[in-house]
């Protein structure tokens, strides 16, 4: 008997290396993908001089689809004013931006390690400047 | 006492190769972010040029500005505590960097960071190979190409051997006729 239990015991702590497989994977891509995404719309960015309004409710929609989160859950701290191109370097004509996500699963059977939810979860951001290709009318 | 000792080496063996997956990842990360600040070092550098020369229909490349705007970005998005280790857990603490301008009056210049390493002719259209990748491009208009070398990936597992993380973009206006 006390074999089976030490089997079944065992099943449970190999399994949960097979589950934690799976979610790094779904992590990993979830991140390349968010990354990609926030690194195409730096490249709108730069056109327009700024994250303007529809560039990040474009971008907010994509992420969203593809993370299967909430709009509102997205965080993104960018430069509202519109920066421009100029014959010199201007630090101050740089854009700036902060994209954040949630990622509610790091670890697979987390209680059983004794990682409790709250610390198994995290914002994942991404951070940067871009200079601005916009030229002044 | 078998199962027992099998567990523990079937769990040794699965957090080897759970170590070495989630290494895997983080290199395919960096290497993909070092691409993209790579290309956008290189567009950074391509918006300054002497507006003498562009008025006469040659872009020659403002290496000073352009220079400035490449360390300024690279430092942000990769260096911000400015102590010339990339933001990263799992890198070395190496961080160089290289920038070729190549002019439209036939001028390659190339900065070692800051600091220029080599000045030589070339003619267009001209086929440049970058030593530190291989990476070849075909050089027909006023190009500038960034090689950011973050050194060797830091593999977790010692019987691995640490690959470079270097990666090369280029970045290029065509004119239209």
């Amino acid at each position: 008997m006390s074999k089976y239990l030490v089997l079944a015991a065992s099943v449970v702590i190999l399994l949960s290396f097979v589950m934690q497989y799976g979610i790094e994977q779904r992590n990993h891509y979830n991140l390349v993908s968010f990354e990609t995404t926030v690194n195409s719309t730096r490249e709108e960015a730069k056109q327009a001089g700024a994250f303007t309004t529809d560039i990040i409710a474009r971008m907010k929609e994509k992420i969203a689809e593809q993370f299967d989160v909430d709009e509102s859950e997205i965080i993104v701290n960018v430069s509202a004013a519109k920066k421009y191109r100029t014959n010199e370097f201007d630090e101050r004509e740089v854009i700036e931006y902060e994209v954040g996500i949630p990622l509610d699963k790091l670890i697979a059977s987390n209680k059983l390690w004794g990682v409790s939810d709250e610390d198994n979860k995290t914002i994942h951001y991404v951070r940067g400047v871009v200079p601005s290709e916009a030229l002044e009318e | 006492m078998k199962v027992l000792i099998m567990t523990c080496a079937i769990s040794l063996l699965f957090s080897i190769f759970t170590l070495f997956q989630y290494d895997c990842n983080q290199l395919q990360l960096w290497e993909e972010r070092i691409k993209w600040e790579a290309d956008n070092a290189a567009d950074a550098a391509a918006l300054y040029y002497e507006l003498e020369e562009f008025s006469e229909g040659t872009k020659v490349f403002d290496k000073s500005e352009g220079n400035e705007a490449v360390a300024y970005v690279l430092k942000d998005n990769l260096d911000p505590d400015g102590d010339g280790a990339i933001r990263n857990e799992v890198l070395g603490d190496k961080f160089e960097y290289y920038v070729y301008y190549f002019d439209g009056n036939g001028t390659m210049t190339a900065y070692k960071g800051t600091t220029k390493i080599c000045e030589s002719a070339f003619e267009f259209p001209y086929s440049f190979t970058e030593d530190l990748t291989g990476y070849t491009q075909t050089i027909a208009e006023a190009t500038v190409i960034v090689t950011i070398d973050a050194g060797a990936f830091n593999y977790r597992l010692s019987f691995i051997d640490d690959p470079d993380c270097i990666r090369t973009s280029g970045f290029d206006y065509h004119s239209y006729n």
